[in-house]
């Protein structure tokens, strides 16, 4: 027999063992759609889709492996074809048939909820991501066991990096919005726009290189036992790639020191006649800051060498503004003169790594409903929410008091939930409101109580 | 006993050596919420039941190899002794686990934090860091009966997580907590029921029993639609009252929100604690009163004395703003009707200096509404149409209005946003 026509029905054969998986692409999305129609409840499909069709892939692909490592495969009995052949053609064919399934989900998740396909939305990513776990679900199986690769292709696939970026490209109908409105400090959602951020190729890289070796871990069955420790240890290298590789290198990378945070960055004054803005810079941790007042026809630049935020309105002549080092530990205060361009640093204080702009994030801590300056209105004192030091994270808040006519800060409230927060002002006492019982906060002795009278607290 | 203690300690000390180091480098690095009563959340936080939930894993799967249990009952060991020396070990290690990883995070925290911890907290940190840690535990133990070897539990635990999230999918919002309960209670009275009956038998009848008992106990779940059980159930997870107050800018006035025993909304005078009650308007997510149609914002303070709240339908049109505001006696309501697209506007509001005047900025209109009268006077933009005939978005973009203020109590400004000329006028 001819080689192309044995190929041809290899491909037929495997075709009949994988098309489920197509068919399981193109049925889930209107599935869910129609049960979230009827229901009315729960975000399907999103994640519970997605994790059914790539614990579907996984399971495949584990059980591919599986029969050809033990040898039930029996398509050199039928076919005489040399083994290697037939298990590249078992595992190319089955990983395309994988990444269709990826991308014909992608594009139904995408028709059904925006009644158009976007081509960058389904075009190269899903497909890569779901033929990245066909292939370390058979390699870990051929190497380990069955349920490795069950287990790992959906552990892997749903590491926190892939699952945004497979959720985001797929089925982020609700986030889709997003970047009209405000500006993300998520640099995936720009695939969606066509932008390919440095973030979005890391990625795609990423999944090439975890196909590449779990290829090579394919290659090297075909030569040594496949339960080899270079196979296996090829395998564990790249499951923890999974796991920290894409996470530790965005970290690293220091990209994205601009954009379009600067643009949301500014502070006016309650009746728009004073402007503190950005102008807009070619990069690096250097920001210009255009002071505007509007009634005298007035404007002021100064340019700042490190990172800096506007935080607050000192009268009509003077802005404070939170300036950091690069790399840097301390905060300090800086109050700007408009009219002469003279700097004065009021205080400093130690506060997170990077805390003003994190690297890949710009101003990502200023974002958000849980950070707020004040300051009262005689300019004494302020309150701030600065990312804890307790946590490694950015999203837990401590409250800092300033008094700043004595050039003094101290910590007030650790790990406090800052969401909403408004601050209220009666004299030098600062009324901090939300949910529950208001607090107030005396000036200078710093002093904190409940405001537990019945009347504030809901009771008659 | 000590045997069989000796036994489980030997083949899973790795895994539980492994969850009370991660316990006690994450608590002392990364999230030291066990010093704070677990205020906080934090994805650190997930790192030690994580590895709580793989030492769980761990617990039966040696035994489901070849004919391991057969040979342990054959030695004289009851089932419930084996389950005992499978959970002991585990159980310590969490005890562990809590208590040098609250010694650890107290000692690594920055020295400014001292002061803030307290003997109550610490203790309601450790009570939940360990409870959330057994909790895991138990999870991956109930797991680890079903199939062979630890990658045999993660399936058997994954495989359930999916069904979960589909079973949530499908069943009520509305009685979570019924479902939470059941979905716990399912795989461990499957696994109790499995090690009493089902450890000797083959893959596929041990298999089949625990989803069987699993299924059947979620499907249970389901009737609680029954009147009586949703009474009950409503009598015992009873929603929290919470109040949200929010102190206007100057401390004077206050809104407050009581969902104790009746939903009330009401503006009140701080010094003189007289109570208004919001306008009925203020409890609609929409103007059409439908609240599956549209979106409401707020209410929040615009400036010292005016609440504002707004409502439009769910396609951004139909709007209104809702001012609630102190006139120096009492509170009075004001609304602004916008027809146009609400939701896709960009729009701000600038009080004017003696609070009288608002002014609404939006992308191409300027408006001035007076508070006292409602009256309000549309600033007409001149160069407002031309850049419509532009195409592309990052043409139009630029003409965005973005620059106005009160010059004075009667005199407002901006810049054109096409000529970038300065523009004053006078509030009619």
């Amino acid at each position: 027999m001819r080689a192309w026509p044995m190929i041809a029905r290899l491909c037929w054969k495997e075709f009949c063992q994988g098309w489920m998986l197509l068919l399981a692409g193109c049925v889930i999305p209107p599935a869910g759609i129609m049960l979230n129609g009827r229901i009315g409840v729960g975000p399907f499909p999103s994640m519970v889709a997605l994790f059914l069709l790539l614990a579907f892939t996984a399971i495949l692909a584990a059980r591919l492996a599986a029969d050809n490592r033990y040898h039930r495969s029996f398509t050199g009995v039928h076919l005489p074809l040399h083994p290697a052949a037939a298990g590249w053609v078992a595992f190319l064919l089955h990983g395309a048939i994988a990444a269709a399934a990826g991308t014909l989900f992608a594009a139904w998740s995408l028709l059904l909820q925006h009644h158009r396909i976007v081509f960058t939305g389904i075009f190269p990513a899903p497909g890569l991501l779901f033929f990245a776990v066909f292939a370390i679900a058979y390699a870990l199986s051929a190497a380990y066991t069955a349920w490795a690769g069950m287990a790992g292709g959906v552990i892997w696939a749903f590491t926190r990096e892939s699952i945004q970026y497979a959720e985001l490209t797929m089925i982020g109908g609700r986030m889709i919005q997003a970047p009209m409105h405000s500006w993300s400090p998520n640099p995936l959602l720009a695939v969606l726009y066509n932008y390919w951020s440095p973030g979005v190729v890391a990625i795609i890289i990423f999944y090439v290189t975890c196909i590449t070796a779990a290829a090579l871990v394919v290659l090297l069955q075909q030569f040594s036992r496949p339960t080899s420790p270079l196979a296996r240890g090829l395998l564990a290298g790249i499951l923890l790639a999974g796991v920290i590789g894409y996470p530790t290198w965005r970290n690293l990378h220091n990209d994205q020191r601009l954009g379009a945070a600067y643009a949301t960055a500014g502070i006016h004054s309650p009746d728009g006649s004073l402007a503190v803005e950005y102008l807009p810079q070619p990069g690096g941790e250097a920001a210009e800051l255009r002071f505007t007042d509007y009634r005298r026809s007035l404007t002021a630049v100064h340019r700042f060498a490190e990172v800096v935020k506007p935080l607050w309105l000192d009268g009509r002549e003077a802005v404070i503004v939170a300036r950091e080092a690069p790399r840097g530990t301390h905060m300090t205060l800086v109050r700007w003169e408009v009219a002469t361009g003279r700097t004065t640093e009021l205080l400093s204080l130690a506060t997170k790594q990077d805390a003003l702009y994190q690297s890949g994030y710009g101003y990502a801590i200023w974002s958000g409903d849980s950070f707020f300056a004040s300051v009262s209105p005689d300019g004494r004192y302020a309150l701030m929410s600065l990312p804890s030091l307790l946590y490694e994270e950015w999203g837990q808040r401590d409250i800092w008091a300033f008094d700043l006519s004595r050039r003094t800060v101290s910590l007030l409230l650790p790990v406090f939930y800052s969401e909403g927060v408004k601050v209220g002002w009666r004299g030098s006492q600062a009324i901090l409101s939300g949910v529950g019982a208001p607090l107030a906060i005396a000036f200078p002795e710093m002093t904190t109580r409940r405001l537990e009278s019945a009347a504030v607290k809901g009771g008659d | 006993m000590r045997r069989l203690l000796w036994k489980e300690l030997r083949e899973r000390s790795g895994w539980l050596a492994l969850w009370i180091v991660v316990s006690v480098v994450v608590t002392a690095t990364a999230g030291r919420h066990i010093l704070t009563g677990m205020s906080g959340s934090s994805l650190w936080a997930l790192a030690p039941p994580l590895f709580g939930l793989l030492a769980g894993l761990g617990a039966y799967g040696s035994e489901l190899q070849g004919e391991r249990a057969a040979f342990v009952y054959s030695r004289g060991v009851s089932w419930k002794l084996l389950l005992l020396a499978k959970l002991l070990p585990g159980l310590a290690a969490m005890l562990l686990a809590t208590g040098i990883s609250l010694a650890a995070a107290g000692l690594a925290a920055p020295s400014i934090y001292h002061p803030f911890f307290t003997l109550h907290d610490m203790l309601q940190g450790a009570g939940i860091f360990a409870l959330i840690n057994g909790v895991a535990f138990l999870a991956g133990f109930a797991f680890s009966i079903v199939l062979p070897g630890l990658t045999g539990a993660i399936v058997a635990f994954l495989g359930y997580a999916g069904l979960v999230a589909v079973f949530a999918n499908v069943s009520d919002t509305t009685r979570p907590l019924i479902v939470i309960l059941a979905t716990c209670i399912a795989p461990a009275a499957a696994a109790i029921l499995t090690a009493r009956f089902g450890l000797t038998l083959g893959l596929r009848d041990r298999l089949r029993r625990f989803v069987l008992i699993v299924v059947s106990i979620l499907l249970i779940s389901l009737l609680d639609f029954a009147p009586p059980i949703q009474r009950l159930a409503g009598r015992i997870f009873a929603a929290t009252p919470y109040t949200v107050t929010q102190v206007s800018p100057d401390g004077r006035l206050a809104y407050i929100n009581a969902n104790s025993s009746a939903k009330r909304q009401y503006v009140i005078h701080l010094a003189s604690g007289k109570q208004f009650p919001v306008p009925d308007i203020f409890y609609r997510s929409d103007t059409t009163g439908d609240p599956h149609r549209g979106n409401s914002r707020g209410p929040y303070w615009i400036n010292e004395s005016c609440l504002l709240y707004t409502l439009f339908a769910h396609d951004g049109h139909d709007g209104s703003d809702n001012f609630f505001w102190w006139d120096g006696r009492t509170m009075r309501l004001t609304r602004l009707v916008l027809q146009d697209d609400r939701a896709r506007q960009i729009e701000e509001y600038y009080p004017s200096p003696d609070g009288r005047h608002l002014l609404l900025r939006r992308r191409e209109s300027l408006t001035i509404f007076t508070l006292r009268t409602g009256a309000r006077q549309e600033i007409a933009l001149t160069r407002a149409e031309t850049p419509r005939k532009h195409s592309g978005s990052r043409q139009r973009e630029g003409f965005v209005l973005r620059e106005c203020w009160w010059q004075a109590n009667d005199l407002i400004g901006y810049v054109d946003p096409f000529t970038r000329q300065r523009v004053l006028v006078t509030v009619q």
